[in-house]
């Protein structure tokens, strides 16, 4: 499976941030697209295939958490990967439970973040 | 013819007599006139007034009584004399012009009665009078004076002092912080005498009268042979710096000696008498009262600012989170940007302008990590918080205090129900001001829509088993069922404006003290805030 194709969908408040992700993950040839919310997500026209999420836990509106649920609700099978500030045993759990494919504190190493994402693309394939 | 001898005779025993003539030389003095003067009669007789004259009366004095007694007329009226020894006396003088050939006087008969003793209580009484205008003028002197100006009107009222009880020196003390005994803050003294050297202080060098002084007792003698033996290192002291006599009343507030007032004369002994002591005793009281207030507002500013610096602590402290944030966004985004170009650059594919806009970001978030760092380092101050004794009573007062002008722009009464038998608490007393500051002032805004009549705050201490309870109540609108569970969070607030921190604060510091504090709402409206704190252990012994 070509990484080129795999899509990453990050979503992060923080404009700074968004830009570096996007940046790193073009670095390694796959292809970003950055949300400030949740709700920002849910209301574009994403798809599943070949792709994952990359998401702030803290967020305006809705929280990070609710994404898996939110996905799966609406037919969607795409992997969340959570990377935060906020780290904590109770949300390192909370995110497990919730079905995030991988959890991270910010901020993440390059080949850490990379590796999980293709992982989590990989994985997903596997399943489907 | 007899009874001119008799009357002649009555009168001699009974009064002043001298006889002069046209020109004013003394043709005859009697008995009385030569006593209280002191001259002998050769030494009067051929003389005229002048040898008896005080100085005290001004020209014009003498003018009008030669005016009145050249035409013919009798003078009345009250005359300082000078004896021969240099002591003056008053006499109350009646001149009576006899006419010789022509009409015109040939000569004058003067006759007078002693009125020293009089005029001496007179003069008391005008100096007693003076006094207690003083007083009167002393209670409304210091009334809305600032703290800065208070030194100023202490000093002139010092000055005023001296200058009406003919004394020489006036030093106010106060009792050191640093336990160097008590301090001269203040000194007024008549020029010409040497300065007393700069923060002189009672410990070592007036040890008696620092005991006196300090036990509440007034201290005074009227000449340094009065002092007792165990007072020689005083004595010294005052040799050394001048009191002739002195006089020192303790001030005292709050039942705590905290500073003294001194009189003193430097030129000459001076016997005290009762009414002076009575007196200065008063002004000292005024004083008192005045540097006692000075004082306690002095501390008032210092508990604000230790206040606001704890405020600046704790929050920072239960900002960690929000802080580590703010740091760790920048640091993500720069450690991401970084190794993104890293890639970018090992595989050859850096895209054109993408190295710039990358360093470009990684300067800005550089920068923006750095100014978070700098704000946290002016928050943080280095004064330590040590625990005490604390009395919850006089806490509650000092933060009704602290927020009086508050409580009055906001009509909001506080109503303070604090028996005495309370016990202490070990705590740290800015900590607990900064819970009782915060929870009255949000008792205060929960009132903002209250009618102003139904306004008031209810303050209550009890002693509950090994507790001590401290209940404030407001009349406000009660807080929201749905907040009651969450409104000792951090970040919970019903502030548009405030940073949610108060009450996560104050409960963090009430558990630091091993209490507990908790919210509901009245059964009669508004809401309740309770905290304890452990009864200070006084050690199993």
């Amino acid at each position: 499976m070509p990484t080129s194709s795999i899509q990453v969908y990050i979503v992060d408040d923080e404009p700074s941030i968004c830009t570096a992700y996007a940046r790193l993950v073009r670095s390694a040839k796959m292809r970003p697209r950055t949300f400030a919310s949740v709700e920002d997500l849910m209301r574009s026209d994403f798809t599943d295939q070949n792709a994952c999420v990359v998401s702030d836990v803290r967020l305006p509106g809705k929280s990070g958490l609710e994404l898996p649920v939110l996905l799966g609700r609406s037919g969607h099978h795409l992997p969340v990967i959570f990377v935060t500030a906020h780290d904590s045993a109770e949300t390192r759990d909370l995110a497990q439970r919730l079905g995030a494919a991988s959890y991270f504190r910010k901020p993440v190493d390059d080949q850490a973040l990379l590796d999980a994402i293709s992982w989590a693309v990989s994985a997903q394939l596997r399943v489907s | 013819m007899n009874e001119a001898v008799d009357l002649r005779s009555a009168l001699n025993e009974h009064a002043i007599v001298a006889i002069t003539d046209r020109q004013g030389r003394i043709t005859s003095a009697n008995e009385r006139f030569c006593e209280i003067s002191k001259y002998s009669r050769e030494e009067l007789l051929g003389q005229d007034h002048r040898i008896i004259d005080s100085g005290d009366h001004p020209r014009e004095f003498f003018q009008e009584l030669w005016e009145t007694i050249g035409r013919g007329a009798a003078w009345h009226g009250e005359i300082k004399n000078r004896a021969k020894d240099g002591t003056f006396y008053w006499v109350a003088t009646t001149i009576v012009p006899f006419a010789g050939a022509g009409g015109k006087p040939r000569r004058f008969v003067a006759i007078g009665a002693d009125i020293t003793e009089q005029k001496r209580v007179e003069a008391e009484l005008a100096e007693r009078l003076r006094l207690q205008r003083l007083l009167a003028d002393l209670s409304t002197r210091f009334v809305g004076l600032t703290s800065e100006h208070i030194d100023a009107a202490i000093e002139k009222t010092q000055r005023l002092i001296v200058e009406t009880l003919g004394l020489d020196r006036s030093t106010l003390w106060q009792l050191s912080e640093h336990g160097e005994g008590l301090v001269c803050t203040h000194c007024w003294q008549r020029p010409g005498w040497p300065a007393l050297p700069p923060r002189f202080t009672t410990r070592g060098s007036l040890p008696w009268s620092e005991r006196k002084v300090m036990r509440g007792e007034m201290m005074s003698f009227s000449s340094l042979d009065e002092l007792p033996p165990e007072a020689t290192r005083d004595a010294e002291t005052f040799r050394l710096h001048g009191p002739k006599s002195n006089v020192t009343f303790p001030l005292i507030a709050n039942g705590q000696v905290f500073g003294a007032l001194a009189f003193a004369t430097l030129a000459t002994e001076r016997k005290w008498r009762e009414d002076d002591l009575t007196e200065l005793n008063l002004i000292a009281q005024i004083f008192a009262n005045v540097v006692g207030r000075q004082r306690a507002e002095l501390r008032e500013e210092q508990i604000r600012a230790e206040l606001a610096h704890a405020m600046r602590v704790a929050m920072l402290g239960e900002l960690a989170a929000t802080l580590a944030h703010e740091l760790n966004q920048p640091l993500a985004a720069i450690l991401s940007n970084a190794q993104a170009a890293r890639r970018f650059s090992a595989i050859g594919e850096l895209p054109p302008g993408e190295l710039q806009s990358i360093l470009g970001d990684i300067v800005r978030d550089d920068k923006r990590a750095g100014a978070v760092i700098q704000n946290l380092r002016a928050m943080v101050s280095k004064r330590p918080i040590i625990r005490e004794s604390c009395c919850l009573n006089e806490l509650v007062r000092e933060a009704v205090e602290l927020i009086r002008s508050e409580l009055i722009d906001a009509k909001v009464e506080v109503r303070l129900a604090l028996p005495p038998a309370v016990p202490r608490v070990d705590a740290a007393r800015v900590e607990l001001q900064q819970v009782l500051v915060n929870l009255l002032v949000n008792a205060l805004h929960a009132m903002n829509v209250t009618p102003p009549e139904a306004r008031f705050i209810e303050v209550e201490t009890r002693h509950e088993a090994a507790s001590v309870v401290v209940v404030i109540r407001d009349r406000g609108d009660g807080i929201p069922l749905e907040r009651l569970p969450v409104i000792f969070d951090p970040f919970f607030s019903t502030k548009a404006n405030g940073l949610g921190m108060g009450l996560s604060i104050c409960r963090r510091i009430i558990e630091n003290h091993g209490g507990r504090i908790e919210a509901h709402n009245h059964h009669e409206g508004g809401a309740t805030f309770t905290f304890t704190l452990p009864v200070r252990d006084r050690g199993v012994s």
